[in-house]
């Protein structure tokens, strides 16, 4: 080697094929991106709602709460329930045993309307039924953790029926990072605080912006992403979670996730969808508005096809037409709290009249 | 310059131990005892002339350098095995086992060291006189914990000489990372979650389909693995200059199982090949010998990626293969017609392809019971497409076309570095094309495959 040898060289002869290069790498990125939306809508029917060009940045987000939401500090047992019961796992007889998995819907977190399985236990009360409700929600926790964590609960809960409600978002991968990094904060206004930095990390950018949220923040929205991997893993965890009730001899119950912006309504309420796609990436919102609804139809056809199981369609009786009994675009007000408490106690009275 | 060079050497050393220990500190210590050992023990063959002693310093290199493996490696694989087979002798006993984590990368490195030490032995390198030299020749992080495998007399003269860093192998280098993650992140990960129902402890699907679909993603995820994983390694050194050798040249498009093995971990083949092979006698003492010295040594290469008897078997399997196909190609006229060689070929390749399928069902199952059952669900399933097997058979499919296509393509233009010897304007392109995968439709795994060997 010469010593003429230097560390790093570039002709500048090289400049114009690197600029042109570059343009073709973005360019490149860019058509992908479109016709990933163009085989979305050939796939599902409806045109992917807007990139965040038409977004208006909110500032008061997460340091305001929404018109419905209201700041309200949980009280957490030893497993990190929504409750200051540290239960006592001995069965009494007669008692018939209901356990919640979920997520933020029915922990009750987001809302400060408290959480439809406490009514719904007050109401089953009421009509004379010994029932013990354990609401074993946990908000953003994932649906792989829930069914690990259900699968060792079980040995000690022994619950006589299982009511299951997660929405789409929470297949997301890698399995416990979410709870992990959330679920210490604890409080709805700490978890918004988390979000808001996610979103400030965003440029304008949508693409860029999700890159970037890759690296920055990536667990947490992308990977929840609508594709065949994380329908095959739900339809996976949903399988794993029957076969644990069938093996204790416990009733499944698969209750579906309505959203304020459902599919029908989606192009009626740019504004709303805008919302989700504020509060969440573009893919996000996608798995959350269409992944929601085909998941939701996956639980459906699972209980008709399946013996042992049941499913409450809360799209029934809560939906977009239905906005006023939602805080947001998932969670629920009171009043819609105790519909759904109301509607799904009727749907599960004849599996606890078989338990008495 | 060199002064610059060796700044660079010492850096780099400092920056493949600070990788390696990481992980876990500890092993740090293994390694310098690896390096240090190998490093005076080449310089005592090189001072020594007479042919008895320098057999002995040789053996007791080799000792040293097994030992440590066969301790951290194969120890509980010993002790269980000896413990079950006296027991069937009626002689219950309690033998010690060992509770040691498997240092990483610790089969990869003890080899690279040990062939070092040998092609001293043999007069085909000297030993390195400068420690710092010989450390980063063992400790190279690119290339640590899962190879390439590189030989000393390719590696140790990268390291002495100063690096030209320029622009094209800047560009080389980052495309062919790219390619790698492309392979892992798209292709093996996201063929993991098939494969794994099919393989997990307790079932697998039911499905002859769904088993058949997960056999064939396995073939492809553990190549796109670690192949994915070699061609970071390349890419990362050619970025600072360094030219790793290839590990895969195209193996799935193999006529027969010989050629296949000349194309599948490539370093692992030729270390066996030369340290192993030829000097049981290799081809050159009957067909009766060679078929010996192939089945001992596709055993140790069985042997080599884990302390399990399914590897073993594996390797046995493979050793089988080679014989016969030695047999068998000197008993088969080659067809002379275009049109017939043509053939000829597809349906090689495809049985070959097969073949290791087959094989890898032993390789891939914890036990001989699983995988028996899956042979068993290849035949006799329901042949079905259930709703489940669909969406695995969507993923499968959008995951080992492309590979087959590409594959295929850079065969025919015998470009082995992925998309780096494509048109300047196709290479922005392709990159965009695989980031946008990577990104949007790969998946996250914390460990490659081969890491556990």
């Amino acid at each position: 080697m010469d010593d003429k040898a230097v560390i790093f060289s570039i002709s500048s002869s090289r400049i114009a094929k690197i600029a042109a290069g570059i343009l073709l790498f973005l360019g490149t990125l860019e058509i992908l991106g479109r016709a990933d939306l163009i085989i979305y809508k050939a796939s599902f029917g409806v045109d992917y709602i807007p990139p965040f060009a038409t977004v208006t940045k909110d500032d008061g987000f997460g340091k305001t709460t929404h018109p419905y939401q209201k700041w309200r500090q949980l009280s957490l047992n030893k497993y990190g329930f929504n409750d200051t019961d540290d239960y006592n796992f001995d069965r009494k007889p007669g008692k018939v045993r209901i356990l919640v998995l979920g997520d933020s819907v029915a922990m009750g977190t987001g809302t400060g309307a408290g959480d439809w399985p406490s009514i719904m236990e007050k109401y089953l009360k009421d009509r004379g039924y010994d029932v013990e409700v354990i609401n074993a929600a946990i908000s953003a926790s994932l649906i792989e953790s829930t069914v690990d964590r259900y699968q060792n609960w079980e040995k000690n809960f022994q619950p006589d029926i299982v009511l299951f409600q997660k929405d789409a978002r929470r297949i997301m991968m890698p399995p416990d990072a979410v709870v992990q990094r959330i679920w210490p904060l604890r409080t709805f206004q700490k978890h918004s605080a988390f979000i808001r930095k996610t979103i400030d990390y965003r440029p304008e950018d949508y693409r860029l912006g999700v890159i970037w949220q890759r690296f920055r923040y990536g667990i947490y929205h992308v990977e929840s992403r609508l594709s065949a991997s994380s329908y095959l893993n739900y339809t996976e965890q949903i399988s794993r979670l029957y076969d644990t009730t069938l093996a204790e001899q416990s009733e499944l119950v698969l209750i579906t996730i309505p959203w304020k912006i459902g599919l029908i309504n989606i192009e009626d309420n740019r504004e709303d969808a805008a919302e989700i796609n504020y509060y969440m990436t573009w893919l996000t919102a996608k798995a959350t508005i269409v992944g929601g609804d085909i998941f939701n139809n996956y639980l459906v056809n699972f209980g008709k096809n399946n013996k042992h199981v049941d499913t409450v369609d809360l799209r029934d009786v809560i939906g977009p037409e239905h906005s006023e009994l939602f805080s947001d675009v998932v969670h629920y007000r009171r009043r819609g709290n105790e519909i759904v408490a109301k509607y799904i106690s009727n749907q599960i009275e004849p599996l606890i009249k078989r338990y008495e | 310059m060199r002064r610059v060079h060796h700044w660079q050497n010492y850096l780099l050393l400092a920056a493949s131990y600070f990788f390696y220990g990481y992980w876990d500190w500890r092993f740090l210590l293994l390694l310098w005892f690896t390096t240090g050992v190998d490093y005076f023990i080449a310089r005592l063959l090189d001072s020594i002339s007479d042919g008895h002693l320098r057999r002995q310093t040789l053996l007791v290199s080799i000792l040293i350098n097994l030992g440590v493996l066969g301790f951290f490696k194969y120890f509980n694989f010993f002790i269980g095995s000896t413990s079950r087979l006296l027991v069937a002798l009626g002689v219950p006993v309690g033998l010690p086992v060992l509770s040691v984590v498997l240092p990483l990368g610790i089969s990869f490195y003890t080899f690279q060291s040990l062939g070092y030490v040998i092609d001293v032995y043999r007069h085909k390198i000297s030993a390195s006189k400068n420690l710092v030299e010989y450390s980063l020749f063992v400790a190279f992080f690119p290339q640590l914990v899962a190879g390439p495998i590189e030989r000393a007399g390719d590696l140790i003269p990268q390291i002495q000489s100063p690096r030209v860093i320029n622009f094209e192998q800047w560009r080389r280098g980052i495309a062919i990372f790219i390619w790698g993650v492309w392979l892992k992140t798209y292709v093996a990960d996201g063929l993991a979650p098939l494969v794994e129902s099919v393989f997990q402890l307790n079932g697998g699907p039911s499905t002859a389909t769904a088993t058949w679909i997960g056999v064939g993603g396995f073939v492809f995820q553990v190549y796109a693995d670690f192949f994915g994983y070699s061609l970071m390694a390349r890419g990362l050194a050619n970025l600072l200059g360094f030219k790793l050798s290839t590990n895969f040249d195209f193996p799935l498009f193999s006529r027969n199982i010989s050629q296949f093995w000349r194309r599948w971990h490539i370093t692992l083949s030729n270390w066996f090949r030369e340290y192993v092979y030829f000097p049981l006698g290799g081809s050159r003492r009957g067909h009766r010998r060679t078929a010996t010295n192939l089945i001992i040594t596709m055993v140790l290469v069985g042997f080599w990626h884990g302390p399990h008897w399914t590897y073993i078997v594996w390797g046995l399997i493979n050793g089988l293969g080679l014989t016969v196909h030695r047999w068998w190609q000197s008993k088969i006229p080659s067809a002379q017609s275009r049109l017939g060689q043509y053939i000829s070929s597809l349906i090689s390749a495809s049985l070959t392809a097969l073949f290791f399928a087959l094989s890898l069902i032993i390789f891939r199952a914890e036990s001989f019971t699983l995988a028996a059952k899956i042979f068993s669900q290849l035949w006799h399933g329901p042949w079905y497409i259930a709703s489940q097997d669909a969406a695995h058979l969507l993923i499968a499919t959008s995951r080992i076309v492309p590979v087959l296509v590409i594959d295929g393509w850079l065969k025919l233009k015998n470009q082995i570095d992925g998309y780096a010897d494509w048109a300047w304007w196709v290479r922005p392109i392709a990159a965009a094309t695989a980031v946008y995968l990577i990104l949007f439709y790969g998946r996250q795994s914390s460990n490659f495959f081969y890491f556990i060997f």
